[in-house]
């Protein structure tokens, strides 16, 4: 069964569109729980904050704790029935976790922002450029997301700054939450 | 490398279906719900398909339950990457004109 130079074009740009597409799908499938457990952190983690502003600062701790510790069982768990080389998953994400958190204490000790809301919209623009970056490369998605969630940062901080931690466990909290549900449907 | 082109393989679907397993890490898994979305085919045609390429040794298929639901999950085996490695390199042959087109 001879091939035609067009048929041989074709076969390899199919095969290179799959593996792209099941590449993406990967991704969407992977990132899609831990979406839903940090749009559930967000929500109860700046719903403390502005109920008890006090209590913020010990309350994010043992939320990001929480999330930390969520992110790598979740990894753990996608990896359950992968061979041994990739078995490191709930480590890493755990790792990542743990690296944005440093990142942003070390940033708010330079930076010293003197608002409660710059010190909320601080990690939420973070993560939104993150996805965002992620989607120009992995899906559009992420980007969907990325972007969403920049918009609603900026938004709430421009014109509900007074209820801006009630408006970030909604919408931010939220556009997480539903990223999640998002990508598992994908 | 081979000289003439794998039948089995060179198949529309089948192509695409060995070609989203080898996306895989070796040895890794995917479910069947979402290797239907990743070649866009129906339940019935998917399935007729891995069967053709689980007969030919170049899929495993594994079922099993989670909970009380019935889970389907595929993999490429050795052979069959191999088989794709080759037929991707005998297409690539023909675009060089290494290979003779039909």
């Amino acid at each position: 069964m001879p091939i035609s130079t067009q048929e041989a074009a074709e076969a390899l740009t199919d095969i290179a569109l799959v593996q792209h597409r099941a590449s993406i799908l990967r991704g969407y499938e992977r990132g899609a729980p831990h979406f839903v457990l940090w749009g559930l952190i967000w929500m109860v983690g700046y719903s403390l904050t502005d109920i008890t502003p006090t209590m913020a600062g010990p309350g994010w701790l043992v939320l990001d704790v929480i999330g930390i510790a969520g992110s790598y069982f979740l990894g753990r768990a996608a990896a359950a029935n992968v061979p041994v080389a990739s078995k490191n998953y709930g480590r890493r994400f755990s790792a990542v976790g743990v690296t944005l958190f440093a990142f942003i204490l070390a940033t708010y000790f330079i930076m010293k922002p003197n608002s409660a809301p710059q010190f909320g919209a601080f990690p939420a623009l973070l993560m939104a450029a993150i996805y965002t970056l992620v989607g120009i490369w992995r899906g559009v998605r992420w980007a969907v997301s990325g972007v969403a969630l920049g918009v609603f940062t900026v938004a709430g901080f421009a014109l509900f700054k007074e209820h801006f931690m009630l408006w970030m466990a909604a919408a931010g909290g939220g556009a997480l939450l539903l990223t999640g549900l998002w990508l598992r449907r994908a | 490398m081979p000289t003439e082109v794998n039948g089995l393989i060179h198949q529309p679907l089948r192509l695409k279906i060995m070609a989203a397993l080898n996306g895989l890490p070796p040895r890794e898994a995917i479910e069947f719900t979402r290797l239907k979305s990743i070649v866009e085919a129906t339940d019935g045609n998917l399935g007729a398909h891995l069967a053709t390429l689980e007969q030919a040794g170049y899929v495993q298929i594994e079922k099993d339950f989670v909970g009380k639901k019935p889970r389907t999950r595929v993999a490429l085996t050795r052979d069959g990457r191999k088989a794709l490695v080759q037929h991707v390199a005998y297409l690539r042959d023909i675009l060089e004109g290494v290979a003779p087109a039909g």
